[in-house]
């Protein structure tokens, strides 16, 4: 009876000797972090001009589990009064959102989502404007024509399209679909097209045929009536 | 026990169905397999069919039959057809690595889903064994998933025999750190040493 006993207490022990381990790293690590960040607020400008110093504090914020690129937006977001070097950070950071989710939304974006994945990125919650968005857009720019805002149907989407492919613009019949797709709550039909646009099945078909390859519109095969719908993926976020 | 929330995308109707695109099929994939290990995460779930109705979960009380199912949303009136279905599956067992089936040669026995990795669950039952000073002794199955005062740890309560079988013997059989004594008669085990 008293083995058995024993071994339970050394158990509990041993749990909670580790448990308190671990607690007792994680606040560490926190506030390790918390540390890094009100270092870069206090002396971002320092950070960023002295090149040795900055990759230093790089290696710090990769050791710790912190993006330096988000820290970075982060600070600088909090002084109203922005810098180019600001706007270069931010169009960055729209370039690796833009390229991971190219997959699911085919490469438009809607620019509240955008901002949405911006103010909430990672350990940051900051204040980015839709004016932000649009001015490091223009930074894009001098590297070429990947990026363009868009409106349809009073909704600002971001276009972008890989450097090689700079020429596929959106048709105005992509368009058209796109207004559908607003109206709709997010799809398109066959019938919403020739109904609403007079266009006929082979126009419908070879356009949305080609969103469908472009990644632009996802098939529904089981909509009302057996009638397949379209779907423009930015539903999903 | 809350009812699991679903992500926004199992309400999207066309991901019920597969698609054409290449790229965006592996982006959907991807989807589905998210949300069955987030969902056998939540429930605990550590066997599925091969269909994707839940067979096994480590909640005891949880009844099984009146989970939300994975495949199908009412709400929006669409499900995944058995084809599809499949794919899916082959997605997690052969893209992912986060699952597999108990017995290739009995596919209908189920599959069992990696939440967590067998790797994993070894580090867990192994501490287990090592901080509660029974290295070397023999175990039974029971005590090593079901007893009640032997400061088992809550991931182990229950664990699902199959899962178990195979973290031994993938694992820690492997790794020369653990023995298995087979129950006469049976292909069931017995005992297990720990060392």
């Amino acid at each position: 009876m008293n083995g058995s006993d024993d071994r339970d207490a050394y158990s509990r022990l041993g749990n909670y000797l580790s448990q308190k381990h671990s607690d007792q790293l994680s606040t560490q690590l926190a506030v390790f972090q918390s540390a890094l960040i009100n270092f870069a607020e206090e002396h971002g400008d320092q950070i960023k001009s002295n090149n040795e110093f900055r990759m230093k504090f790089t290696e710090m914020c990769q050791s710790v589990g912190l993006d330096p690129l988000e820290l970075m937006i982060y600070t600088s977001s909090k002084n109203p009064k922005r810098t180019e070097n600001f706007y270069i950070t931010l169009s960055v950071k729209i370039v690796e959102i833009c390229q991971e989710t190219r997959d699911l939304n085919g490469g438009l974006i809607s620019i509240k989502d955008l901002l949405t994945r911006l103010q909430n990125n990672g350990n940051f919650k900051s204040s980015i404007t839709e004016q932000d968005i649009s001015e490091s857009l223009k930074v894009l720019e001098s590297l070429g024509q990947g990026y363009e805002i868009l409106m349809i149907k009073d909704k600002k989407w971001l276009k972008f399209s890989l450097a090689s492919t700079v020429e596929s613009n959106i048709s105005n019949d992509q368009k058209k679909i796109y207004e559908i797709c607003t109206f709709m709550g997010g799809y398109v039909t066959y019938r919403l097209l020739m109904d609403n646009y007079g266009w006929d099945r082979i126009r419908c078909k070879s356009v949305i045929d080609e969103m469908i390859m472009n990644g632009f519109l996802w098939v529904d095969s089981q909509g009302d009536n057996g009638q397949s719908q379209f779907w423009e993926p930015s539903w999903i976020s | 026990m809350e009812t699991f929330e679903f992500p926004k995308i199992h309400s999207f109707p066309p991901l019920y169905t597969k698609q054409p695109n290449a790229t965006v099929l592996q982006q959907q994939l991807d989807s589905w397999c998210s949300i069955i290990l987030s969902y056998c995460e939540y429930y605990k779930v550590s066997t599925i069919s091969t269909t994707g109705t839940i067979v096994y979960s480590q909640f005891e009380e949880l009844k099984i039959d009146t989970l939300p199912p994975i495949f199908e949303n009412k709400q929006i009136n669409r499900a995944v057809d058995d084809e599809f279905k499949s794919d899916i599956i082959k997605h997690l067992i052969h893209k992912l690595n986060k699952a597999e089936y108990i017995n290739t040669k009995i596919p209908d026995q189920g599959i069992l889903v990696y939440w967590k990795s067998l790797a994993d669950w070894a580090t867990i039952l192994y501490d287990f064994v090592e901080n509660s000073g029974q290295l070397g002794t023999v175990l039974t199955i029971y005590e090593l998933t079901k007893s009640e005062d032997s400061g088992l740890p809550e991931s182990l309560k229950n664990l699902d025999y199959n899962l178990l079988v195979k973290v031994l013997k993938n694992i820690l059989i492997k790794q020369g750190k653990a023995q298995i004594l087979m129950q006469e008669g049976t292909d069931q085990i017995g005992g297990v040493k720990i060392v």
